[in-house]
């Protein structure tokens, strides 16, 4: 189904992510309360240039 | 109440100093626990942080909840196990305001379309790094959004990012939804 789009908030998803935000938070918390982030430096997988879509057309910044 | 993502995390995921406004990098996915990782985009002098959360965690474990949101919202579409919930929001953004998009627009409205890319990019990353994981799902809160992650599936559909997932399922209810995606 089609869904309009808008900047209208569902207010049922948002519930449901408020209570799963709850669990990122809480569980990344402790994570790093346990230490599990020191040291640690995510791998780069993607680097490129900023483009834009300017009606149809593709610049880079 | 933890009402930010922690300092760690974002030192883990982005680079320290000046944010650069005319580069993307995507970085991750970095493991929080058994049930949670997390990768990073830098997107214009912009950080986003990219949460996989397994299903069942983040439902608390409530398996007839998920069963009942997949028969009202994705006609009875259930997610198999180790599959992720797809959370994305802006680095700096609180518990009030990471659900509100007009809080945090990027630069340039017609960034959308290569940010919808980048997106991806953290599901090819985490697929590759989580061979046990077979799908993905998105909940979109507002109708851009929605129309965001459309974008994603058709991009996917094309081939544009790759043939390792397809578009399984949809929002079926004007109050909410998922767009899931499957490994191929």
């Amino acid at each position: 189904m089609a869904l309009n789009a808008s900047s209208k908030l569902r207010p049922k998803v948002v519930a449901l992510q408020k209570r799963g935000a709850a669990v990122i938070l809480e569980r990344v918390e402790a994570a790093a309360q346990k230490g599990a982030f020191e040291d640690v430096k995510a791998k780069e997988t993607y680097r490129g240039r900023v483009r834009v879509h300017a009606r149809g057309k593709v610049s880079e910044t | 109440m933890i009402e930010y993502v922690s300092d760690a995390l974002l030192a883990a995921l982005f680079p320290l100093g000046a944010r650069d406004p005319d580069i993307l990098r995507v970085a991750g996915p970095v493991a929080v626990d058994e049930a949670v990782e997390a990768s990073g985009i830098e997107y214009a002098g912009t950080r986003h942080l990219v949460f996989f959360v397994d299903v069942m965690a983040y439902a608390a474990q409530d398996e007839e909840f998920v069963r009942q949101t997949a028969a009202a919202w994705n006609g009875g579409f259930q997610p198999a196990a180790n599959s992720r919930l797809v959370k994305f929001f802006r680095a700096e953004a609180d518990r009030q305001t990471m659900f509100s998009p007009g809080y945090w627009p990027l630069p340039d409205p017609a960034m959308i379309w290569q940010f919808s890319e980048a997106l991806g990019l953290t599901l090819l990353g985490h697929a590759e790094a989580n061979p046990r994981t077979s799908q993905y799902f998105y909940m979109p809160q507002t109708g851009k959004l929605d129309a965001l992650y459309n974008r994603l599936a058709r991009k996917f559909e094309r081939g544009d990012l790759g043939v390792l997932v397809r578009c399984v399922t949809r929002p079926a209810s004007d109050e909410g939804g998922f767009y899931g995606f499957e490994r191929i």
